[in-house]
């Protein structure tokens, strides 16, 4: 195994690169980590993942024996020095060992010159005794049990012979009742260390390779039943081509993906596609919402081809906004200015033009001058247009004064501001002082009426909640018909003194006008097709409820 | 013969029955033209921004009259702020203009809602009950209103179980007004639906002759 320099992952042998995350595995010039088998750079100086010292340790200097220093740690020299000085415990210790344990005539007497510690056996120590470079190296750890089994069948008493196989304690044994009897002063309080397993941490039992477990044969795979790869086994593997790759490909490999891929291709050219198996095809799903914009379309388009119908005699009664709306705009005396608010987007002209026309007619007619003026940006095109139509001479009878960012702060902005908000005008670029016929009006002083044409909450809301509570000029209001019912409460609460809401109350305004236009041609045809809309709600709602029962 | 105006009519037909082909089905030239609309659109608010907005509130003023003028330093600066949004280390910078973005728009928004709604129709909902001063139809309508009020309050009362027979019986009451008002505006939005329909056909119509 090799493990990553950068992420760890164990790869095989002779792998160049890691399967995990692509990093190279064999620098060209790299030093084995002679503990964890790493191949490092070589400029490194520790390895970068045991984090051991990578310099080569010095080649033995050949001195000859004599010159070796000798260290002054090893047995023989400490042992000479522990029997010379042995304290006296011991020697007593040993004594009373063989008292208790061994039978009078197996007692060993021993001159006390020639007294060395029971655990020590000279004579073989003497034989295997290493030379003086061997001595500078810790003895193999293999071997040790093997002598330590051997000099217990033979030289071991009894009482030790029933631990032989306890090798390795994992834990101190409780003392034997005759050792509760000797009394050892040093042994109660010094702590003795037996030799036990290391235990591996978590951080280097993490890096311990895993062996997979072999794979289990593949499954027998069905047979394609249809299309070009009809009878064939095996051949893709739909979690590689739907679900994310197993591995990421090397550089220099070629994926597996590509590679099924490739053996696809090349049995296709080789095996002639099968006839497709003709299956067949689900009746086809009634499009409900396509029949019902084509019903609708109708419902439009069929009074319009056969000429525009005429309202139905007997037509209910003018709606309050309306009447309120109309008599506020009559009220004004002639050269009154009112600023005028074009805020909708281009797809709502449709309906606020028929809303905004008969208005700005009526406002024509009364001889006022008008300011138009938008919180969208496409407001201004739409507003001019609708101007120039409605007859107004620009310059003198109205002005375009353009668009006003930030719809509440733009308001706000236009209403404390001394001057002109917005300085030149949207047509020409003059600046609006220029202009002669509305230096009276400044921002929002000055004015007698303010129309607000709107196609959204938000533009009609600004104006009413910004700026209603901050001039004296009357608010009136053409909406698209969506926006009536939120416009409503503001009409009942007297914040707007009219409300035309879309193309049915621009109808009215006309009627009350006298001047029919758009509206009222468009209001009869408007009528007919929500009446079929009404009659399909009501087939689609019964037809429901039929199938659910 | 060949104005802008004519041609534009003309493109608006064609781009107008290519919409309308989405009747029929899904395809390429209704895509398209969807995609142009995006695109004016977005071209077309772009230009007015310049045009409208920093030409003319801020770029000819401070060119003609300076001295005049030095205040709009201060919007230019916390727009030019905004800029360092691009920048993912610099980002921060432009929470100053941000904050203040936010801050005022939701001190107008709040200010305006109470002063310029909630006020208001408050006062505007306390109504009389006697026909002889709103009379009779007015007051059966106040009535209706209270009614419908004060029952769609009690459905979304959550609060507390409904053990009571009267006030699960003002909660069906409110489910229903709800459901009524929810009918409406989907009336009123198809309503203005088929008035934009009719506007298209109208145009339709008027460019081929008809």
């Amino acid at each position: 195994m090799i493990y990553c320099p950068n992420c760890g992952t164990a790869n095989r042998e002779g792998s160049k690169y890691c399967n995990q995350c692509g990093a190279r595995l064999t620098p060209e010039e790299g030093i084995i980590c002679q503990i964890c088998g790493t191949i490092n750079s070589p400029e490194n100086e520790k390895c970068v993942n045991c984090g051991a010292s990578l310099k080569p340790a010095p080649p033995p200097e050949e001195k000859p024996a004599e010159e070796l220093p000798k260290v002054p740690v090893f047995p023989e020299e400490i042992i000479l020095t522990i029997e010379e000085e042995a304290p006296d415990f011991l020697a007593d210790l040993r004594a009373k060992v063989q008292e208790v344990v061994l039978p009078e005539e197996e007692r060993e007497v021993v001159p006390p010159e020639e007294e060395k510690p029971i655990f020590i056996a000279e004579e073989r120590y003497e034989e295997e005794k290493p030379s003086e470079e061997e001595e500078l190296l810790p003895p193999p750890a293999e071997e040790k049990p093997a002598v330590a089994v051997e000099y217990r069948e033979e030289e071991l008493p009894d009482w030790l012979k029933e631990a032989e196989e306890i090798v390795l304690p994992p834990e101190p044994s409780a003392p034997a009742d005759w050792l509760k009897e000797v009394e050892i002063p040093w042994l109660e309080e010094e702590i003795v260390e037996v030799p036990v397993l290391a235990e591996i941490p978590p951080w280097l039992e993490a890096l311990r390779p895993v062996e997979k477990a072999p794979e289990a044969p593949p499954p027998e795979e069905e047979a394609e039943e249809m299309g070009v790869l009809q009878g064939l086994k095996g051949l893709l593997k739909p979690a590689a081509i739907f679900g994310p790759p197993e591995k990421i490909p090397l550089r220099g490999e070629v994926a597996e993906l590509s590679l099924g891929g490739e053996e696809v291709q090349k049995l296709i050219k080789l095996k002639p596609a099968a006839p497709a198996v003709k299956i067949k095809a689900p009746p086809k799903e009634i499009r409900t919402h396509r029949l019902l914009h084509f019903i609708l379309l109708l419902a439009v388009l069929i009074p319009m081809l056969l000429g525009w119908p005429s309202m139905p005699s007997g037509s209910p009664p003018t709606p309050p906004g309306v009447e309120k709306f109309f008599q506020t705009v009559e009220a004004l005396p002639p050269g009154s200015f009112v600023l005028v608010a074009f805020d909708y987007e281009p797809y709502m002209a449709g309906e606020m033009e028929s809303v905004a026309y008969p208005v700005l007619t009526h406002l024509k007619g009364r001889g006022c001058r008008v300011a138009l003026i938008s919180l969208n940006p496409a407001g201004p095109a739409l507003a001019q247009a609708l101007g120039e139509r409605a007859g107004f001479l620009y310059g003198e009878e109205f002005v375009n004064l353009g668009y006003i960012p930030g719809v509440e702060a733009g308001l706000r902005a236009l209403g404390t501001s001394e001057g002109w908000l917005v300085r030149y005008d949207y047509l020409q670029g003059k600046p609006l002082d220029s202009f002669p016929a509305f230096q009276s009006v400044k921002g929002l002083k000055g004015w007698n009426l303010i129309v607000l044409f709107s196609g959204q909450s938000s533009t009609l809301l600004g104006w009413i909640e910004q700026v209603g509570s901050m001039v004296e000029a009357p608010m009136v209001a053409g909406v698209i018909s969506g926006l009536k019912p939120y416009a409503e409460p503001y009409l009942g609460s007297g914040q707007l003194k009219g409300l035309l809401g879309g193309m049915a109350d621009a109808a009215f305004y006309e009627a009350m006008l006298g001047k029919p236009s758009a509206a009222t041609r468009a209001a009869p045809v408007q009528a007919f097709a929500l009446l079929i809309a009404l009659l399909v709600i009501l087939v689609g709602s019964l037809m429901r409820g039929e199938s659910h029962a | 013969m060949l104005n802008p105006d004519f041609i534009g009519q003309w493109v608006a037909l064609f781009l107008t029955l290519v919409v309308f082909s989405y009747l029929i089905k899904d395809n390429f030239l209704y895509r398209l033209a969807i995609h142009i609309l995006v695109g004016v659109a977005a071209g077309y608010a772009l230009l007015v921004a310049y045009k409208a907005v920093l030409e003319k509130m801020l770029i000819l003023p401070l060119l003609q009259d300076p001295q005049a003028n030095v205040g709009l330093v201060v919007p230019l600066t916390l727009g030019l702020l905004l800029l360092t949004k691009l920048l993912p280390r610099m980002g921060w910078i432009g929470n100053v203009s941000m904050a203040f973005l936010f801050g005022v728009g939701a001190a107008l928004a709040i200010g305006g809602a109470v002063v310029g709604t909630i006020w208001p129709q408050t006062l505007a909902s306390i109504s009389s009950f006697s026909p002889t001063h709103v009379g009779l139809s007015g007051a059966f309508n106040n009535f209706i209103l209270f009614v419908g009020a004060v029952s769609a309050l009690f459905y979304f009362y959550f609060t507390g179980t409904r053990k009571s027979k009267v006030l699960r019986a003002l909660a069906s009451l409110g489910k229903a007004f709800i459901m009524i008002a929810f009918g409406a505006l989907f009336a009123t939005g198809l309503v203005t639906f088929v008035s934009l329909l009719i506007s298209r056909i109208n145009f339709i119509l008027e460019v081929l002759g008809w």
